[in-house]
């Protein structure tokens, strides 16, 4: 049987998901008209080796821009004007035009300045505004919790002060009606009128009725909840993920919190929560912690951030967490308390790490593609940090049989049957020292098609065999999250990897939570690729019953970076609740509208417990950082929390590090007097 | 049973002793409605509400409209022909091929709700009495007069909708694409109006004005919740993919409209407002927005919507029988 795959000769990646996209003419990319913007543009993250601000204003230092730059690449008016502290911060977002890729390979002055690029997914059209920036005045001793969400209430009874909304900004990052300030997406809603539009708080009076805030009238008015297809209205439903963490993280009676504990919050757009084909989160979620930092320039700031993705370098390495690392570190020398609350993840079981020693022996991962996934797969395979000694061949096994020649560093290969690409595999190499490591993308074509001209990729066993000569050194494989985000209709299917000698049940029936020897498929390392920095902090879950691990709560550890020692985690850092008990899944918080109570699991619903803790810490101006998250859980004590000083009666021993952190934090429930379920 | 009662009245009977004096119930006494089966009322109470109403097609300017009637019939002196004096009720006209197409979106867009909203989806195919039920808090027992005035109500908005959709035909959502795929079996009568729609304004109405009239400091609220409760059934139907937002628009126009007149009737000989909803003017790309006919800080009908006409005043006889229950229903919930 002749072969489908092909070598494509003359192509250098940038960035392998764009060469992916590209690879198929973007019909996965933008997955519908609307989406695809009249000039073509790409929403990037940038790692740059200047600081963003003189990126943005064309001052490059010793080198020049091309003259046509600001035609390529356009860069949030905001990086141009950090607020105070953050003037060095070089990470920065931007839309490129599409020749920006290839330009950005032989171009001298654009290889001088950025260093590295990641693709984001769109949002459609987007609109250059500008606008005043509000430059507000925080009462004395506020601090300002930011949640970065999908389904955030700002209305609901449970984040208002008196009768007002706590929330003081919230960017909805979907559409472009109304850009904040800097920004050229989205909604800005403001707690005050502007010239733009009515605020928050007017809207919320005006929908008062019997003394009652009509809330979905708000949300509606306000645009925040659009009942139109694709567009935002998470709010719609009983339970909204964004409304308990914000309940979780700030949640509290209107009557006893004051106007010290403002909000700000960020709604990522629909798609980026609606679906994963093949492009990130990580741009939106830069923007969105600069809008908060630009609007709580004099205050300390807790961001809670409760998203996790399955692959990346697991290193701390990624664009985001260097660019979160960085305006942590950058904040703090400044005087200003700024802290990042990360999920560990619900990946431990979800089989998607492999884990192997390479050798000239090939060896095979087993890589199972579901029937009926709407949404593209991915594998990534990273390599180990020294690239002289690290070069591996991988092959590619479809199910159908057709298997590629050994692959090697830089190549880029297609499998083209009947003319149409439906698997790729891109060999990238880092651009360079401290840049990352290299990294190999498996991608592979929906696995139905809603096009007659479009044939889907088959489902079944593909396997990816990974072979080195010289030296045998680790690897370890990801693949990436595919599944339908809370609420949501079902696009993706999650793939995973498949090996016999993998153990998923005891005798009993239940969960094995520790991993064999034998089996090249791991728990270990499934933690959340955007939480291995070194200054965020992450938060795994815990029953509050018997203090024991949620099963599905990622473990580490972290792959160390080299010359990097002890600020890497090797895990989570702390653990705490996110199930009530083993049967009582979840815990109860605000649904999305006043008066109604949900229940939620998974350590998104961890995280805001501790970013709760850190505000509180803040206002008293006491440490709040990862190591006082730690140093809180092994020997803390504080009214109506549980730490490891007092844990409750029957609570099962500590987990290891990797897994359960410095310890565990068993904070009082949000739900107040606490429901015994 | 029968043969029983045969045997039994031949062990016990006796000689006949004849009939003994009694007397006549009086002609058209309400009082005599406690004497019959709650089925026989509800009969003789939807005759009366029936029988003075007519439906009527028409041009309204050049646009084809259906019109409802209150026929004002009445026997007056001693001729026995009844006179006749027709005032409107209730006016509507249907929207326009490519309103139904552009609410085919929001159909779609709504149907992202289905599995959130099964349960009171499904809990409302029959008219959901448990949900206002649980507002007011009525009980078979305890409220048995409230309970037949809110049947009688239903029956007939029940009627007068049905023939609306009779006379004003039009295509369902999956009519109209098969991909809206209703998640319950699609009813077989016209879209427009829509029935839920209004059948729960009309029942929140008449609740509403009811506990007003039991207790005239009634709080708002009362208000509020019923007419939310009345838009979410509405909306749900919607959600169900069995209905157009405008149908619901449709609904709450025909069921306050319906509600006041009904009350009206029952209180005694007085005005009522007579409206039209002309769905041509309704905005394709609109959703169903019913605080556009009804202020719940004040418990009052009210009009800003864009495609909904007050017609005037009118004016409606009483009737004796409807006063009867509508007494007994307020002293209830006194």
């Amino acid at each position: 049987m002749p072969t489908a795959w092909r070598r494509l000769a003359g192509v250098t990646v940038t960035e392998p998901y764009f060469e992916w996209a590209r690879r198929n003419a973007f019909r996965y990319y933008w997955t519908r008209a609307d989406e695809r913007p009249a000039r073509l543009a790409f929403p990037v993250i940038m790692d740059l080796a200047i600081p963003a601000a003189n990126f943005e204003r064309g001052d490059w230092g010793h080198t020049r821009p091309p003259a046509d730059w600001r035609q390529v690449i356009s860069v949030p008016a905001s990086y141009g004007r950090p607020p105070p502290g953050l003037e060095a911060t070089s990470y920065c977002t931007a839309t490129v035009r599409e020749d920006f890729f290839d330009r950005l390979v032989v171009d001298p002055a654009l290889r001088a300045v950025i260093r590295r690029i990641e693709l984001a997914l769109p949002v459609g059209s987007e609109v250059s505004v500008q606008r005043n920036l509000p430059r507000p005045e925080w009462p004395p001793g506020s601090v300002v919790t930011g949640v970065v969400d999908d389904g955030l209430a700002f209305a609901h009874a449970r984040l208002r002060d008196g009768s007002e909304p706590r929330m003081q900004y919230l960017w909805n990052q979907d559409g472009s009606a109304n850009p904040p300030q800097g920004f050229d997406y989205g909604l800005d809603l403001t707690k005050t009128d502007t010239a733009g539009g009515t605020g928050m708080k007017s809207q919320m009076e005006k929908n008062t009725f019997a003394k009652l805030v009509d809330e979905q009238e708000v949300y509606r008015k306000t645009g925040h909840m659009q009942m139109q297809p694709r567009r935002h209205k998470s709010l719609a439903a009983r339970g909204a993920h964004g409304t308990h963490v914000l309940d979780a993280a700030a949640g509290a009676h209107a009557a006893t919190v004051g106007s010290k504990r403002p909000l700000i919050g960020v709604q990522l757009p629909v798609r980026t929560t609606a679906d994963t084909s093949g492009g990130s989160l990580t741009r939106y979620a830069l923007d969105g912690v600069r809008y908060i930092l630009e609007r709580a320039t004099k205050v300390p700031v807790a961001v809670n951030l409760s998203y996790a993705l399955i692959a990346g370098p697991h290193d701390g390495s990624s664009i985001l967490e260097r660019a979160l690392d960085q305006l942590i570190q950058l904040r703090r020398a400044a005087g200003l308390p700024f802290a990042v609350v990360l999920p560990a993840g619900n990946h431990h079981l979800s089989r998607c790490h492999a884990r192997f020693r390479t050798s000239a022996k090939p060896r095979r991962m087993r890589w199972r593609v579901l029937p009926d996934d709407a949404t593209p797969s991915f594998l990534e395979l990273w390599l180990p940090h020294v690239p002289a000694t690290a070069k591996v061949a991988v092959r590619v096994r479809t199910p159908t049989g057709d298997i590629s020649p050994p692959i090697t560093e830089g190549q880029t290969w297609v499998w083209r049957p009947d003319g149409q690409v439906l698997a790729e595999v891109v060999y990238f190499v880092a651009p360079g020292p401290g840049l990352g490591r290299n990294m190999v993308l498996v991608a592979i074509a929906p696995t139905v098609s809603e096009n007659a001209a479009r044939a889907p990729a088959p489902a079944g066993t593909w396997s990816v065999e990974v072979q080195k000569d010289g030296k045998a050194s680790w690897v370890d494989a990801w693949i990436q999250r595919d599944d339908t985000a809370f609420g949501y209709r079902q696009r993706g299917r999650q793939s995973r990897f498949e090996d016999d000698a993998y153990e998923r049940f005891t005798d009993g029936g239940s969960d094995i939570e520790e991993d064999n020897a034998v089996s090249y498929v791991k728990r270990d390392g499934t933690i959340n690729p955007m939480a291995t920095g070194r200054e965020t902090v992450v938060v795994g879950g815990m029953h509050r019953k018997d203090w024991r691990a949620a099963k599905y709560s990622a473990a580490g550890p972290v792959i160390r970076p080299p010359g990097r020692g002890a600020p890497t985690p090797l895990g989570p850092d702390v653990l705490t609740v996110s199930d009530d008990g083993c049967a009582h899944h979840g815990i109860l918080a605000a649904g999305s509208l006043s008066g109604s109570c949900v229940r939620m699991d998974g350590t998104s619903v961890a995280a805001p417990q501790i970013t709760r803790w850190i505000v509180a810490q803040m206002a008293r101006g006491l440490p709040y950082d990862r190591q006082a998250v730690a140093q809180f859980a092994q020997t803390g004590v504080a009214p109506r929390y549980r730490t490891e000083a007092n844990p409750p009666p029957g609570a099962v021993p500590q987990q290891a590090a990797k897994r359960g952190g410095a310890g565990r934090i068993e904070p009082p429930p949000l739900v107040d007097p606490g429901i015994e379920r | 049973m029968a043969e029983a009662l045969i045997k039994h009245r031949e062990g016990i009977v006796g000689e006949w002793r004849g009939p003994f004096p009694f007397t006549q119930l009086v002609h058209e006494d309400p009082d005599n409605l406690a004497r019959w089966e709650p089925w026989v009322r509800h009969a003789v109470w939807s005759y009366e509400l029936e029988s003075q109403v007519f439906l009527s097609r028409h041009q309204e300017g050049r646009k084809d409209a259906v019109t409802l009637w209150n026929m004002n019939t009445q026997h007056v002196g001693a001729a026995p022909r009844p006179t006749s004096a027709a005032r409107r009720i209730v006016t509507l006209i249907r929207p326009t091929r490519g309103t139904f197409r552009r609410q085919a979106r929001l159909v779609q867009a709504w149907a992202d709700l289905r599995a959130d909203r099964s349960t009171e989806i499904l809990s409302q195919l029959t008219p959901p009495a448990a949900f206002w039920t649980s507002i007011v808090g009525l009980h078979p027992d305890r409220t048995r007069w409230t309970l037949e005035l809110i049947d009688l109500a239903l029956g007939f908005a029940a009627a007068v909708e049905q023939r609306f959709k009779h006379a004003l035909p039009c295509m369902r959502p999956h009519d109209l694409s098969p991909q809206i795929q209703p998640m319950i079996l699609c009813p077989g009568h016209s879209s427009f109006p829509s029935g839920h729609s209004t059948e729960a304004f009309m029942v929140a109405f008449v609740l509403w004005r009811l506990l007003r009239a039991a207790t005239p400091a009634k709080d708002p609220l009362w208000a509020e919740q019923l007419m939310r409760q009345a838009a979410r059934i509405a909306i749900n139907r919607t959600i169900a993919g069995v209905h157009f937002p405008v149908d619901s628009a449709a609904g709450e126009l025909l069921g306050l409209t319906l509600g006041e007149y009904f009350v009206r009737r029952c209180r005694g000989a007085g005005a009522y407002t007579a409206w039209r909803f002309d769905g041509t003017r309704y905005q394709g790309n609109d959703d169903f927005r019913w605080r556009l006919l009804f202020n719940g800080d004040t418990g009052q009908r009210i009009n800003t919507s864009g495609f909904c006409d007050l017609m005037g005043p009118e004016a409606a006889l009483g009737s004796p029988m409807l006063r009867w229950l509508w007494n007994r229903a307020v002293a209830e919930l006194q």
